[in-house]
């Protein structure tokens, strides 16, 4: 895996001249969040987009800069109920597509068998409840430490782990066709 | 403790790889970014505390006087009536003692009392912020705060002030400030004429015929009114035996009055004028 972002820069920047370096190193963390918790219905650029603009307006209000990352997971979560709410109105607008396809999607008949399984892991991590979802994405997908992890969150150090075996529990069931046993 | 599976961590470890950010898709949101990155190079130094404190202070004095200011209550009326006298404090600084009929206005920044008939004794304690109002059909009276009396009758309207000072306009005219004494607002001289003939037809006292004759008379009414009030005139001074002004009256009913009664108050006249008596109405 090779998703675990660079190291952060202690101090958030100030000036306009320091935003590239807050892009370079909290950008990645933030699309790559958007992208696995994001689901079906968000667009992973656009929430992205939205979470950096939140961070430069704010960036004077946080206080503690080893806070970053939590700070950082907490816009980008509530950037994604917004855009999951935002979703779902306009579902019953006139005029609005039924689902949201993205445009560079490729043809399920054209996806090859590993773009098939991959997709069923995906949809099934999204089909986990949030809590289960935000622990597996960041202990198993990004590999951060468990400690780092409750830190992020806000929960306790066994609060984590709790929910990384009961989201994998759950994940595993949900895959068990895709298990090497069940294909032979 | 996490169970170990090592065919999930594969199939979590394919979607990190394919799930995570692209150079491509980093680029696209850097162009995106560029146009709000030069904005919040402007962003504002973070806000002190004194300036939050001070914020909350004033918002919680808004809040106060918005609070005091709804607090005086809503709107109300209290009718009065009645056929003795009365008394009813209306607020902490007005009381009011009454024998007629009227209704009390309370609205949020100043009351409103109309009085329809009867006497009306009005005490307001001075330089309380009292806003009040005293309406009759003749005359409007604006309270400075003091002691008053609004007494409405057959003849109109008689304000009475026995202690302060209050404002008065008669409906029409100009307001006048009346400190001690009493000044009158007339009802209307067509009013004014059906109470005389009133009091005719009940074989009232003639000086009230005259007294609501002569108000009737002060109101500039329209000619033809002008003439039946000037013929009730010269009915009552005869009756009283006031010769000299009969005569008067006569004349001035003669000058331009309508021909009905013109030849007999001529033959009236010329009679008056011929022997010292009056004689009585024709």
């Amino acid at each position: 895996m090779s998703s675990r972002p660079s190291p952060a820069p202690s101090v958030p920047p100030s000036s306009s001249s320091d935003f590239d370096a807050l892009f370079d190193a909290w950008m990645p963390t933030v699309l790559g969040w958007c992208r696995r918790l994001g689901g079906p219905k968000v667009d992973p650029e656009d929430a992205a987009h939205d979470v950096f603009v939140v961070v430069m307006r704010r960036r004077h209000s946080l206080r503690d800069e080893a806070a970053m990352n939590a700070w950082l997971f907490g816009i980008t979560r509530r950037v994604l109920a917004q855009h999951r709410r935002r979703a779902w109105v306009r579902r019953w607008l006139p005029g609005a597509p039924l689902d949201s396809v993205r445009a560079d999607a490729p043809d399920p008949g054209e996806r090859s068998d590993a773009q098939r399984t991959r997709a069923r892991v995906h949809e099934a991590v999204l089909a986990l409840p949030d809590r289960y979802r935000e622990v597996l994405v960041l202990c198993d997908l990004e590999e951060r430490e468990t400690a780092e992890v409750a830190s992020i969150l806000g929960v306790p150090f066994d609060t984590v782990k709790t929910r990384r075996r009961r989201g994998r529990q759950r994940l595993a069931r949900a895959l068990r066709d895709l298990a090497p046993e069940a294909r032979s | 403790m996490t169970p170990s599976d090592p065919h999930l961590d594969e199939l979590l470890g394919d979607l990190a790889d394919h799930t995570g950010p692209d150079d491509l898709a980093l680029a696209r949101l850097r162009r995106r970014l560029r146009p709000v990155r030069s904005r919040a190079s402007l962003s504002p130094p973070r806000t002190p505390l004194w300036v939050h404190g001070a914020t909350l202070a004033a918002a919680a004095a808004a809040a106060l006087l918005l609070v005091q200011f709804l607090w005086r209550g809503p709107p109300g009326e209290h009718p009065l009536s009645s056929t003795r006298t009365a008394t009813w404090q209306a607020s902490p600084h007005v009381a009011l003692s009454y024998s007629g009929e009227g209704v009390w206005r309370a609205g949020r920044h100043a009351a409103e009392l109309q009085w329809d008939l009867g006497r009306l004794d009005v005490d307001v304690v001075p330089n309380q912020g009292v806003q009040l109002m005293v309406r009759t059909t003749e005359a409007t009276v604006n309270v400075v705060g003091t002691h008053f009396v609004v007494e409405r009758g057959p003849l109109g309207t008689l304000v009475t002030v026995d202690r302060g000072e209050v404002e008065l306009a008669c409906t029409g005219g100009a307001w006048h400030s009346l400190t001690d004494g009493h000044r009158r607002c007339p009802r209307s001289p067509q009013e004014l004429h059906a109470h005389a003939v009133d009091l005719v037809v009940g074989e009232a006292d003639p000086a009230d015929v005259l007294e609501a004759v002569d108000l009737g008379l002060a109101g500039a009414p329209d000619r033809p009114l002008t003439y039946e009030l000037l013929a009730l005139r010269a009915s009552a001074l005869a009756q009283l035996g006031r010769t000299e002004e009969l005569r008067q009256t006569l004349r001035r009913y003669l000058d331009g009055g309508p021909p009905m009664r013109a030849e007999a108050f001529e033959a009236w006249l010329n009679q008056l004028d011929a022997d010292a008596t009056p004689s009585p109405p024709p």
